[in-house]
């Protein structure tokens, strides 16, 4: 990463745009390889460099699925150990990032189960009822300000919408990872995203006026 | 169904979601891979201790079999000389069973079942040389003989039946030599002359009788005795003669095939790190900017090791060796005051295309920089050094090798600080060691031998060829060693 820096700023100041593009992802996964691999001989500067580069996109994602940033701290912490242990089982086929951020996930789920303070909320109701919205509002909010509404759900709302709309599972996977049925995990997730988008939608009208509102549950 | 737009909106915007984690995560993160890692290293010490005191085991046993068989077969070819013709190869035969006796001063006293025994006739012959092997030999009791004054002590009746059931049968083959005698067999001349000489003296004047063949059975008995004792006399000299030539064979032969030896070395000295302190400097080149005192100057400190080496010969001259020692380096620096509290400290340059700023990490101690206090670094290293002996000079008891050679070691552990300009301080971070290292390493040696042991004393240098530190840090480490070396080959026939 750090070797290709000078090459790559070269390519991209002249205007090598495609190029660059392509070198990077090419450099990238050769650097993650090599950087795999020392991390796999112990190299604490290797181990150290690969948090540095995944910790921030890392901690963005536990902190969607947690309410306070040190909560998020916590499991990015938790969740580097397992990658560090289970380096070994990382094929170089897929994408390091995905496969950290799976770790993540899940390190985030383990963690939310086993806090009581989350426990509540994570005790799913049964519901085959749930409000079909089909707004479709354009989401103006910074990524932040997305990230704070959707940490304002009930916990249960906040990981299925998590893992449904952003991370891609399906209800059936979700249903497996949670231990609850596919139905409750689809009502629950329709419940999330009608007050998702009532959130957003209330946010641009008060975005008139007031620059942010804190939604009320 | 929902409209995935929504989703696809909200995935790209959280895409985006980054947060900078603070150093305390990485710092438990770290801590945590540090316990895991210090199971390595000890791993790696017991195994390569263990492989080491196998192979010294292996070794040792090896050259203590090789010396038992080196010992028996010389016993067993001392015991063997080789007939001529097969009467001779009966005489050898029966001079073993004596020769084994004379061999063992145990044997001129005679054994409590021999002395109780009534008849003296039960066939038992105690040979040491055979580990207390009973022989009985054509229901014939042979007596120890240890010499002609003893056997001359002992009575008829014990040394009559000593030969009783050969007696004929000797003298036949006596006078079947006296008649015929080979000139090519030794033995034969022995007897020959041995014949002459005891019916020119013992026998005086039974001279006239022998040569007519009208001898009583007792004088025949006496002199065939006499003959066998001067035989056995004779051939033991000459099995010893050949028992020691049989030897230095052998002695030669297992010394070429066993040249690999064993030895212990150790030496002590100074080791001094060839670079002062420069701490590292920030990508954004602002490191030093501030500095107000800068970081020490680096002294020698005390440095020894000890281990063992396998020494392989080529030649006379030249021989590789190869070893696995631990060697301790220290060195002093100057600091201030050391302050437990936790600090952040730029981590050197891990920063990226997309992430160009460095990231702060956690020191949980460290040192101001000053002179009030001294701060000994130490290094623990685990070398396998492999090195050359070209023999330059040799006299009777000393020679004179010049050594070189080369070694990879392994850093351990250690408790070097080091210096970060920014805040002024120093600090503990061994992730920034390489903890591999290759050395060259060249010296004299004085050799002499000891008390069958080989002793080699002379001064060496070595010098590290590997930065110690990561190259990311852009500063440059190398270990310097000066000393006197000790070997000892304790092993050495």
């Amino acid at each position: 990463m750090l070797r290709n820096y000078k090459i790559l700023t070269f390519l991209e100041n002249f205007g090598c745009n495609d190029l660059y593009v392509i070198i990077v992802s090419m450099c990238s996964n050769m650097d993650h390889y090599g950087l795999v691999k020392d991390c796999l001989k112990g190299k604490s500067a290797a181990q150290r460099e690969l948090y540095n580069y995944f910790a921030q996109p890392m901690l963005g994602v536990c902190y969607r699925y947690t309410k306070s940033m040190n909560d998020a701290e916590d499991v990015l912490q938790e969740g580097f150990i397992k990658v560090f242990k289970n380096l070994h089982q990382y094929k170089a086929e897929g994408e390091l990032g995905a496969w950290i951020r799976r770790i993540m996930v899940n390190t985030a789920i383990n963690y939310l189960k086993s806090a009581s303070r989350y426990q509540y909320d994570l005790a799913f109701a049964e519901s085959g009822l749930h409000p079909v919205s089909d707004d479709d509002p354009e989401v103006l909010l910074n990524a932040k300000d997305l990230a704070d509404l959707i940490r304002q759900l009930p916990a249960g709302y906040q990981t299925i919408f998590n893992l449904h709309a952003v991370e891609g599972y399906s209800h059936v996977e979700i249903g497996k990872i949670l231990g609850i049925n596919e139905g409750t995990s689809r009502s629950q997730y329709a419940r999330a995203r009608a007050l998702l988008i009532s959130w957003i939608k209330k946010n641009s009208q008060d975005n008139k006026t007031e620059f942010y509102a804190r939604p009320r549950i | 169904m929902h409209d995935p737009e929504f989703e696809k909106q909200v995935q790209k915007k959280l895409e985006e979601l980054r947060f900078d984690p603070s150093g305390a995560v990485w710092a438990k993160v770290e801590q945590e891979m540090k316990k895991d890692k210090r199971r390595r290293p000890l791993l790696w010490i017991y195994l390569l201790t263990g492989m080491l005191l196998g192979t010294g085991s292996w070794f040792l046993v090896g050259s203590y079999k090789n010396y038992k068989q080196t010992n028996t077969k010389t016993a067993e070819t001392g015991t063997k000389v080789l007939p001529e013709n097969n009467d001779e190869k009966k005489k050898s035969a029966d001079n073993q069973i004596v020769e084994s006796t004379n061999d063992n001063p145990i044997h001129q006293q005679k054994t409590p079942e021999q002395e109780e025994d009534p008849k003296g006739n039960t066939g038992r012959v105690h040979a040491l040389m055979a580990g207390h092997k009973s022989i009985t030999k054509n229901n014939t009791t042979i007596k120890p003989q240890t010499s002609s004054l003893q056997k001359k002590s002992l009575d008829d009746k014990q040394s009559v039946p000593l030969f009783q059931g050969k007696n004929d049968e000797i003298e036949e083959k006596i006078k079947r030599k006296k008649e015929n005698p080979d000139p090519v067999s030794p033995i034969a001349r022995n007897i020959a002359a041995d014949s002459m000489k005891t019916s020119k003296t013992d026998l005086g004047d039974n001279e006239n009788t022998t040569a007519d063949t009208q001898v009583s059975k007792e004088h025949l008995a006496d002199q065939i005795n006499d003959k066998k004792e001067v035989l056995v006399t004779r051939n033991n000299k000459a099995t010893d003669s050949q028992r020691n030539k049989t030897a230095f064979v052998k002695k030669i032969i297992s010394r070429k095939s066993t040249s690999l030896k064993m030895g212990l070395t150790a030496g002590g000295g100074f080791s001094d790190v060839s670079k002062m302190m420069s701490g590292f400097q920030s990508p954004a080149g602002t490191a030093g900017n501030n500095a107000s005192t800068g970081p020490s100057f680096i002294q020698k400190g005390i440095s020894f090791y000890a281990g063992a080496f396998l020494e392989k010969l080529f030649s006379k001259t030249i021989s590789l060796s190869a070893g696995l020692n631990y060697h301790y380096y220290s060195t002093k620096i100057r600091t201030g005051k050391t302050d437990d509290s936790i600090i952040y400290v730029p981590a050197y340059n891990f920063s990226t295309a997309s992430n160009p700023v460095p990231a702060s990490i956690s020191r949980p101690s460290y040192y101001a920089s000053g002179t009030t206090n001294s701060y000994i670094n130490v290094y623990h290293f685990l070398e396998l050094p492999v090195w050359m002996t070209f023999q330059l000079k040799k006299s009777d008891k000393l020679f004179l090798a010049w050594q070189a050679g080369l070694s990879f070691s392994y850093l351990i552990n250690t408790n070097a600080l080091q210096f970060d300009p920014s805040s002024q301080t120093y600090y503990k971070d061994n992730s920034l060691f390489n903890k591999t290292q290759v050395n060259l390493s060249t010296g004299l040696t004085i050799g002499f031998y000891h008390k069958k042991s080989l002793l080699e004393i002379g001064p060496e240098i070595q010098y590290g060829t590997t930065n110690m530190l990561h190259g990311y840090t852009k500063n440059s480490q190398h270990v310097f060693y000066g000393g006197l070396k000790f070997s000892i080959e304790p092993w050495k026939k």
